[in-house]
């Protein structure tokens, strides 16, 4: 009887979730993310309405993230540094000059080492339902050939207002200049700054290009990524039949765009080729020797220990792709 | 129900109620009585990031910028020279205020910025000249719709991204609507003038011997607007950063050349500045968080979709979307009526057979018209609150404008080939 | 009183927001100026002149309202006859009150429970900007009950005079 009192509370259970990213609706993982609000609203029959804000039209970042931790019926879609003001972990997690490929990342995340951390926030009121929406490395796009740091001194180079990418690009040897997005356009074109930093992704569709910044130098220095939080609150009100649909959606659309991804990339360079755009490797080791020093109490929280795990399972991970 | 905060501020707003007040109220009394979904308090998030908008910098020194300008001398010499080049002219500096809008397009993205320095620097020679404070806040409020279509502007930039267009020829494709806007606005003081007998300041032109003498007294303050143009096209500072350092070359002129600003001069200054700030501002906060509740519920997404089975001709589907937008436009912050719109708007156009670059022009300027319509417009706002100017008393001068501006939209939004001939050419 | 605390108390904001628009417009200066000469530019001046931006916003906001410079409009309640006007007015107030109080209450509690969220550049509380809201509104809220008791006084004042 008890079953069956819950079963028909399960029938009539309705919620709606906000869903904010920063994407515009062109972009690949704002396609997605209406993919998967549909399907879940479609195979719940409408029992869960997940209404999408492409373009931060909603609390986006810091507000988006500080939504979910006060128990909002929101979902944040954001880079992980943004839960690493309260598990710092995450922000090492997606530190710079960690990875050489997606498929590393997607490793690590399923490691004990970082679900452990996935629990810690889970107790701290965040709930993740996914950390596998990768959207492409971050490289730098100059107007001349970067190779090693010393080749960035003097440059300015045009960063989002936030601490870790500001101390990255300081530390890789550049001038960080945060400027808001609105005016990076103009900023480039008219010489403000020298470059930014950004994926191909990037680079095609805002058509940085066209501001004369040909030169694109494969630092791979950050990847790009994005979580999927909810209240852990909200969640536990959710039926266990719905949280299956939601979680499963989640994980799916995000193995899609990341083969997607993987088949786009090499379309997008040589469309970037086309408008003139020049492509170069860099000496990594150089970078990697200064960007180390970050995890040594440069970034909020982020201790050297975090970054001997993350180099442990990166190690273990490299020798199984390896055999 | 989900619409009782829209009557709440009408109510509000006619009780008397200051205009950010009515919207904040109407805004939190949605988040606090219906079912959002958050905390009520989280809506001061907004109130904050709507504020914490690096571009948003621009007023105060703009602001700033003309009322140094005004005690330095810096604004006598330059109405001097205006006066020189146009002052036979009917209604001359009214014509002066149009072009110099379209003139600091090139410089300000931004139709706030332009509307608040305006008023602080012409509106007072206007007045001097005869001309009634509420008809030269009018004119300024029309001619700052201008700046956001002459490039480089923020808003443009907003659409690119959204509608998948180059920025480049978006920019480029600004020029010809902007002067179409300017060319409407001056045919309408022409004719405003001539009815009210607003007298051209002098008999005849100025000989070319007379305009070499005023050009050679008033070229420390014609070097701020062209410096400040330059600095831009050279890169040396960002529009926001263009704001501070007019701030600092004009109080330098006013210091060493013309030797007019005073220790006292400060307090003026500041309370210029702190005043014209606090009043304009919050009312483009209020604005956001009310906007804010409108996004939340989803209702210009609604709205847009009964417009669209509204109709699928192509030319009246315009029309349709033209009423439209100029209504959203009275009500949405430009930049964030073009992040809800834009992505609903523009796959409706393409699929009508609309160049979205074309339809980028035609949305940009219907909001940036609705800014400047009553009773909620944003640079109807600004003006108002920085000349003192009544919304009653504006209204009444404002409608002739409007009603230019809208001749103009209508031109450019029937005659694709005008937006399009320059980026054409690229 | 002495006239320099009368002075203090009766332009308090406005000392306020003069230094936060000072600082503001000096950073962005130095700024350009180092970007250009040095091509070295001080990370967090945006963000610093942002905060000091949007404490002119609200602690300003304070001052347009304690000199009724905020724009509405009232044409419409003075064509009513002058005992709805007041009545009307008294209204207003009392809703002004409403409003300006529990802003002013939801930016405490708001402000509390932000406390540790970091500002995105600096990594400080993100209470630099929040406790604008607490000084502004509260500042406000101060305003509009004291404008409410004036009007209340003369009021009575009226009455007992008739
Ligand atoms: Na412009
Ligand atoms: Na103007």
């Amino acid at each position: 009887p008890f079953g069956c009192s819950k079963d028909k509370e399960d029938e009539e259970f309705t919620i709606t979730l906000r869903l904010s990213h920063v994407f515009n609706v062109n972009e690949e993982l704002a396609k997605s993310i209406e993919l998967v609000a549909e399907r879940i609203n479609n195979k719940t029959n409408g029992a869960v309405r997940v209404l999408t804000y492409p373009g931060a039209q909603i609390a986006a970042y810091k507000d988006g993230v500080e939504m979910v931790m006060r128990g909002a019926y929101f979902i944040s879609v954001e880079d992980p540094s943004y839960i690493g003001d309260y598990v710092p972990e995450f922000t090492a997690l997606v530190g710079p000059m960690l990875y050489n490929n997606f498929d590393e990342y997607m490793e690590i995340i399923k490691t004990p080492l970082v679900q452990d951390w996935v629990k810690k926030l889970e107790d701290k009121g965040i709930k993740v339902l996914s950390l596998q929406y990768i959207f492409g490395f971050r490289n730098l796009i100059t107007d001349r050939v970067i190779i090693t740091p010393e080749d960035l001194e003097g440059v300015k180079l045009r960063t989002p207002g936030s601490k870790l990418f500001i101390q990255t690009i300081n530390t890789m040897g550049a001038n960080a200049t945060p400027l808001p997005w609105g005016e990076t356009f103009s900023a480039l074109q008219q010489g403000v700054v020298d470059g930014l930093e950004g994926s191909e992704f990037t680079n095609l569709g805002a058509k940085v290009y066209e501001t004369g910044k040909k030169n694109v130098a494969f630092t791979n220095h950050f990847l790009g990524t994005c979580g999927i939080y909810i209240s852990t609150e909200v969640w536990a009100k959710i039926p266990e039949k719905y949280q299956l649909i939601i979680a499963h959606e989640f994980e799916y659309e995000a193995l899609q765009m990341i083969s997607k991804l993987k088949s786009q990339h090499a379309q997008v360079i040589k469309d970037l080729q086309a408008k003139g755009v020049q492509f170069n490797e860099v000496d990594r080791e150089a970078f990697e020797a200064r960007t180390i020093h970050l995890f040594d109490g440069k970034l909020p929280g982020v201790t050297v220990e975090m970054y001997d795990q993350i180099q442990a399972e990166l190690k273990k991970i490299r020798a199984r792709s390896s055999q | 129900m989900i619409y009782l905060p829209i009557l709440l501020v009408f109510l509000l707003y006619f009780l008397g109620i200051p205009i950010a007040y009515a919207l904040f109220g109407s805004a939190i009394f949605y988040f606090t009585f219906f079912d959002a979904g958050m905390p009520a308090d989280l809506v001061l998030q907004k109130f904050i990031t709507s504020a914490a908008s690096f571009p948003l910098l621009a007023i105060p020194f703009f602001v700033m910028a003309g009322s140094v300008m005004n005690y330095s001398g810096i604004s006598r010499k330059l109405m001097q020279m205006a006066e020189v080049l146009t002052g036979h002219l009917i209604g001359g500096l009214a014509q002066v205020n149009v072009v110099m809008s379209t003139f600091m397009g090139g410089v300000s993205g931004s139709a706030n910025a332009d509307a608040a320095m305006q008023s602080k620097i012409l509106v007072p020679q206007m007045e001097k000249r005869g001309y009634s404070r509420s008809f030269s806040a009018a004119i300024t409020a029309a001619s700052s719709a201008i700046s956001p279509v002459i490039p480089p502007g923020i808003v443009m930039i907003i659409y690119a991204l959204i509608a998948q267009v180059s920025v480049a020829e978006l920019f480029v494709a600004g020029y010809v609507p902007g002067i179409i806007m300017a060319g409407a606005l001056m045919f309408t003081v022409t004719l405003i003038a001539r009815k009210r007998k607003y007298k051209p300041s002098r008999d005849k032109r100025a000989s070319l011997r007379e305009i070499g003498a005023q050009f050679t007294d008033s070229i420390w303050s014609l070097s701020l607007p062209f410096g400040v143009i330059l600095g831009l096209r050279f890169g040396l500072f960002t529009p926001t950063e263009a704001g501070a350092i007019a701030v600092l070359a004009s109080i330098l002129i006013g210091l060493f050349v013309y030797k007019e600003l005073k220790f006292n001069h400060i307090k003026h200054i500041l309370l210029d500045t702190i005043y014209g700030t606090g009043t304009v501002v919050l009312i483009i906060v209020a604005a956001s968080v009310f906007g804010y509740y409108l996004t939340w519920e989803r209702i210009p997404q609604e709205f847009t979709a009964m417009l669209l089975e509204f109709t699928s001709n192509k030319y009246m589907m315009l029309a349709v979307i033209n009423v439209f937008l100029l209504l959203i436009g009275m009500f949405l912050e430009g930049g964030a009526a073009l992040i809800i719109l834009a992505p609903l708007l523009v796959p409706v156009a393409v699929a009508l057979g609309i160049d979205p670059i074309h339809f980028g022009m035609i949305m940009i300027i219907n909001i940036m018209i609705g800014g400047v319509t009553p009773p909620f417009g944003s640079m109807m706002f600004t003006t108002c609150s920085v000349t003192k100017v009544s919304v009653g008393d504006f209204m009444r001068e404002i409608w002739p404008f409007i009603i230019a501006l809208i001749f103009a939209l209508i031109v450019i939004t029937y005659a694709p080939a005008l937006v399009l001939f320059l980026p054409s050419l690229m | 009183m002495t006239s320099g605390l009368k002075f203090f108390f009766t332009y308090f904001e406005e000392i306020l927001c003069s230094i936060f628009l000072i600082i503001m417009i000096s950073l962005v200066i130095i700024n350009v100026f180092l970007r250009y000469f040095l091509g070295y530019s001080i990370f967090w001046a945006e963000e610093v002149a942002t905060i000091c931006f949007v404490w002119c916003v609200f602690v300003g906001a304070s001052a347009t309202y304690k000199h009724k410079l905020d724009l509405g409009i009232d044409f419409l309640i003075t064509k009513m006859p002058t005992q709805i006007e007041k009545i009307v007015r008294f209204l207003t107030g009392l809703i002004l009150l409403a409003i300006n109080g529990y802003i002013f209450y939801m930016a405490i509690v708001f402000t509390k429970i932000a406390w540790a969220k970091p500002t995105a550049v600096l990594g400080i509380s993100s209470a630099v900007f929040n406790s604008a809201l607490v000084v502004g509104f509260g500042l406000i809220t101060f305003y509009a009950i004291r404008f409410l008791y004036h009007d209340v006084a003369a009021y009575i004042r009226q009455r007992r005079a008739l």
